[in-house]
């Protein structure tokens, strides 16, 4: 018995020694040049999330190039602080300004004031390669101090992607503009870099008939690929030019990815509600189907932003995609007149029938139902998993007095096996009637 | 004809006349800070003009992070020109004599204290009436006007001698310009919380009336409409001091407060968070329509107590708290004279929580049922026999809501009727057949009943949605629900654009359930004074409203007293 307790034990030890090996081997490969093993390493140290590689990272990561020392700070953020905060406090005195910024920096969000004057330092004595490093770990630190030596950036930058940073950062500690980045930012204006100029441009671009709204609305209009990159220096309580407005409007036809239209509506939004509804209805035509289509979802998201005749109107001619977004608009105007539309398209084959089950678990009504368990036996995965999910809610809220424990019908969208479940599943809607 | 057309439009500007104001003529559109400041500041000519200003500032940690010091400094910048014989003077309440910067032409004197000032902002309670009062005496003699602009987002609910303030304010030729956050509409808050402490002499009120005219504390809801609708208008005491003195209130409201929620203390069945009311802009001119009364508390009274729909509705709720189906009792009596203040009581307990009594519960919530259709009957009757527009939009909009309220509650009773006969004790039968995958039993073990506990399901998507939903009573329960829809939907079709279609979709319709010894929580209290801060979008503390910019789109976001 005292022989089988000690051979336990000892495997149990054997086990955490290999562990611990396998451990230091990644946080070896966080310090490799070569960003193929680094990233990986950073990736299954972030997924392990083992308190155990502090002591690791706080052996090695000074002598790390420096995107291994900000994977490391990363790795070290993701521990509680009263595991790190040695590690941080010996930081602080490191050779790299990157490292003596990011632990005064965190030992200052946790509470530890006296660390800013260190983050101060570090911030300006911080190589040229270093600064974006450096403003990636100073986020929500407001202090005038910080702010001041973040602004020093701004006197010689070295591109417009380190001014748009420097100027986001200032912004939550400088909710008035302060005179010395106006100072900074108009010194800008004379920078050879038209993207920098760009950047300055944005965040000095006011009201009717400002000179630099202006100015930047027509540096849009000739290179309208600028507006992503300064797209967030746009405050929402500044009203702007209409000609930068307009300008805004016309860059927008010329994105690539939905998630773009919806930032940039975000900004129109603020600005002049209509504007940016007619701006996004210029869309619905676009010859690019991401723009048309992150234009739909934009309108909807917009109370008035699509009628609801231009809605139904779409449940018939336009596309399986548009008839979804028309469906869940109407839904959510309380309006369920798209169900038959979603219902038909469920039926049809195509790319469109992940949304289709999505949009028809938003529907709170037992026409909604077959569909969806239909969609549970699709030859997608993605969609079965879709259908699954909103099956579950869906039925949780028509039926508020029952509990469900959906694991129990066996049921497992990723598995091959599916017909019991799916049996089960049939078996329990069909019977609900019956039984209360 | 011609004579016919003068003695119809003196009719007619004779009625108007005999209209008492309401607060909606006090009351200026916008939420911001800027546009206050601008037009109080500016004054109302271009040219300067001599003038005395004293603002008065509730230090509150809400004007703070509001930016006030910098709206103020910005709004001090732009109107220099018209300033520039303007004397300046900066009071702070809660600190003693009120005055810190007495008035004078050094305007950056007042706003290097200003800042200051709000680098400690206060979180207690504090008595702005008589704050109001001291400060009225630091006004220099001479000519010129004399503006006194209060700024208090959260401290108008602290009522200290409203009419006394006012006419002190009046007879010193004080105009009031008053800086706030919204009410919440009839808010009861106070009322249901009479022990808590408060400042010497002062009462704690806040709805936007003189009275709460709307019934508070109806069975089955979690929490009440009025504690959480947005009132479009200001706490009473403040409406009344701009109103009495020729003065203005400006509401003010964070821009993260409009994004519209189903629910409150609720939860929503027919949605995730993206629901687009169609109804969800308020209508100015209705919301204006049903503002309060801005007169005294006394005149208040008076026009109320000659209301036909206020009486009808007060004598309904009266009946209604007797019966249990609402937990307060009106604080006001009408009389053959007028009406009156009653002392506040609370309604009947029918104790249907309390225990796990499912029987006994069932009969008496069939018993209240019966009681809440005779008096939604009975009411509805009395608002038929009123002639229309005879009476206070405001008095009628309430009047109705009680008999939609009714009917809500009546479902309510007859879904817990038929919970405690069907579902409670199905879930502790011994030998009850297991139920089929994936359902599982709504209990675990062997755990015995002490009480029932309920929340509720919103009925921001409207009343017709449920027909779908398998709740207690099933096809029995399918009338009440009908008719329910149908008062709803007339009401909301008729108000849905104002205060009270909001308030209505606070209401709920019950969910049950049993609870078990040793568990139980309090209800989180939202509100301004709280320091319960959401980082995130936060709840709507009302929809945005059309026609009230000056841009002529939305009025922007506003507040309720309460989340």
């Amino acid at each position: 018995m005292t022989f089988l307790r000690s051979q336990t034990t000892l495997l149990a030890l054997c086990a955490t020694l290999a562990a611990q090996q396998d451990l230091a081997t990644l946080v070896e490969q966080l310090g490799s040049t070569d960003h193929g093993p680094r990233s990986q390493a950073y990736n299954d140290l972030a997924r392990k999330r083992d308190v155990a590689v502090v002591p690791l990272l706080g052996k090695r990561i000074t002598s790390f190039p420096l995107a291994g020392q900000q994977s490391g700070v990363y790795l070290l953020q993701q521990q509680p602080i009263d595991a790190t905060r040695a590690i941080y406090e010996k930081l602080t005195n490191a050779d790299a300004a990157f490292l003596r910024a990011a632990a005064a920096a965190q030992l200052a969000r946790n509470g530890d004031r006296s660390k800013l004057p260190i983050l101060q330092k570090a911030i300006t004595k911080a190589t040229a390669e270093e600064r974006s490093y450096v403003l990636n770990c100073v986020w929500s630190i407001e202090d005038p101090g910080v702010a001041s030596a973040l602004r020093t950036y701004l006197d010689a930058p070295g591109n417009a992607g380190l001014v748009v940073s420097v100027l986001q950062h200032l912004r939550p500690s400088e909710k008035t503009r302060s005179p010395e980045t106006e100072r900074a930012v108009l010194a800008l204006l004379a920078n050879p870099d038209l993207a920098i100029r760009a950047a300055a441009l944005a965040w000095l671009a006011g009201g009717p008939g400002d000179a630099h709204a202006k100015e930047l609305a027509k540096v849009l209009r000739a290179t309208p690929d600028r507006l992503w990159q300064i797209l967030f220096l746009f405050e929402a309580d500044r009203k702007l030019d209409p000609d930068l407005l307009d300008a805004i409007g016309t860059a927008m036809a010329k994105a690539t990815a939905k998630h773009q239209i919806s930032q940039i509506t975000t900004i129109l939004r603020a600005q002049n509600g209509d504007f940016a509804v007619t701006a996004l209805r210029s869309l619905l035509t676009n010859t690019n189907e991401e723009v048309r289509k992150g234009a739909l979802e934009a309108l909807a998201t917009i109370p008035g932003g699509l009628d609801q005749p231009t809605l139904v109107r779409m449940l018939t001619d336009s596309a399986p995609e548009q008839q979804l977004v028309a469906a869940a608009t109407l839904r959510r105007m309380d309006d369920a007149s798209g169900l038959p539309t979603v219902i038909a398209l469920a039926g049809k084959k195509g790319n469109h029938l992940a949304e289709t089950a999505r949009v028809l678990g938003g529907f709170r009504c037992e026409d909604a139902v077959p569909p969806l368990l239909t969609l549970l036996d699709d030859g997608d995965a993605n969609v079965r998993q879709t259908a699954w999910q909103n099956l579950q809610t869906q039925w949780r809220d028509l039926f508020p007095y029952r509990r469900f424990d959906f694991a129990t019908s066996g049921y497992d969208p990723q598995s091959a096996s599916r017909s019991a479940g799916l049996a089960a599943l049939r078996g329990w809607w069909d019977a609900r009637k019956t039984k209360r | 004809m011609r004579v016919a057309l003068v003695l119809g439009f003196l009719l007619a500007s004779s009625l108007v006349a005999q209209q008492p104001p309401t607060a909606a003529s006090v009351t200026e559109p916008g939420r911001t800070l800027a546009r206050p400041l601008d037009i109080v500041l500016g004054g109302p000519s271009t040219t300067p003009q001599e003038r005395t200003v004293i603002v008065v500032v509730d230090p509150a940690a809400s004007l703070v992070k509001a930016g006030f010091a910098t709206a103020f400094a910005t709004a001090v910048q732009q109107n220099q020109k018209q300033l520039a014989n303007t004397k300046l003077g900066l009071g702070v309440v809660g600190q003693k004599g009120v005055l810190v910067v007495p008035p004078t032409t050094d305007h950056s004197t007042v706003l290097t204290q200003l800042r200051s000032s709000l680098d400690r902002p206060a979180a207690e309670f504090q008595n702005v009436y008589a704050d109001l009062r001291t400060a009225a005496a630091a006004f220099p003699s001479g000519s010129g006007d004399r503006v006194l602009l209060l700024v208090t987002l959260e401290n108008g609910d602290v009522e200290d001698d409203v009419e006394q303030t006012a006419t002190l304010l009046r007879k010193a030729r004080i105009q009031v310009e008053v800086l706030t956050s919204e009410a919440t509409l009839a808010d009861n808050y106070w009322a249901a919380r009479p022990d808590q402490d408060k400042p010497r002499g002062t009462t704690l009120t806040g709805p936007d009336t003189a009275v709460i005219d709307l019934p508070w504390g109806w069975l089955f809801q979690v929490r009440a409409a009025n504690e959480c609708t947005p009132a479009g208008f200001a706490m009473w005491g403040l409406t009344r001091l701009a109103a009495a003195t020729g003065g203005r209130v400006f509401l003010h409201a964070e821009a993260s407060q409009t994004a519209h929620q189903c629910a409150v203390f609720a939860r929503c069945l027919f949605c995730t968070g993206d629901h687009m009311p169609p109804d969800d802009a308020w209508s100015n001119g209705l919301v204006n329509q049903l503002g309060p009364l801005a007169t005294s508390r006394g005149d208040t009274y008076a026009a109320l107590g000659s209301d036909p729909y206020f009486r009808a509705m007060v004598d309904t709720w009266k009946a209604a708290a007797e019966a249990g189906l609402v937990q307060s009792q009106p604080g006001i009596r009408v009389t053959t004279a007028g009406a009156a203040p009653d002392r506040a009581r609370p309604g009947r307990d029918l104790d249907l929580t309390d225990t796990a009594s499912f029987d006994r519960h069932r009969k008496r919530a069939e018993e209240a049922a019966q009681k809440a259709q005779q008096l939604g009957d009975e009411l509805q009757q009395q608002l038929d026999r009123i002639d229309a527009g005879k009476g206070i939009p405001r008095e009628e909009a309430a009047a109705r809501y009680t008999r939609v309220l009714l009917q809500l509650t009546r479902v309510n009773l007859l879904t817990f009727a038929a919970w405690c006969r069907d579902i409670a004790p199905a879930q502790f039968a011994k030998n009850a057949p297991a139920p089929l995958a994936p359902e599982v039993p709504a209990v675990d073990g062997e755990q015995r009943p002490a009480g029932i506990g309920f929340s509720n399901f919103c009925l921001c998507h409207g009343v017709r949605p449920f027909f779908a939903i398998e709740l207690p009573g099933g096809e029995a329960l399918r009338p009440e629900l009908e008719k329910l829809d149908q008062l709803y939907t007339t009401f909301q079709s008729r108000y849905g654009k104002s205060q009270f279609g909001y308030a209505l979709r606070r209401n709920g319709i019950a969910q049950f359930w049993v609870t078990f010894p040793g568990i139980a929580a309090k209800l989180p209290r939202n509100r301004p004074k709280s320091e319960n801060d959401q980082t995130g979008p936060i709840t709507p503390r009302r929809p945005p409203r059309e026609g009230g910019s000056s841009a002529g789109g939305s009025s922007g976001p506003t507040t309720g007293g309460g989340k």
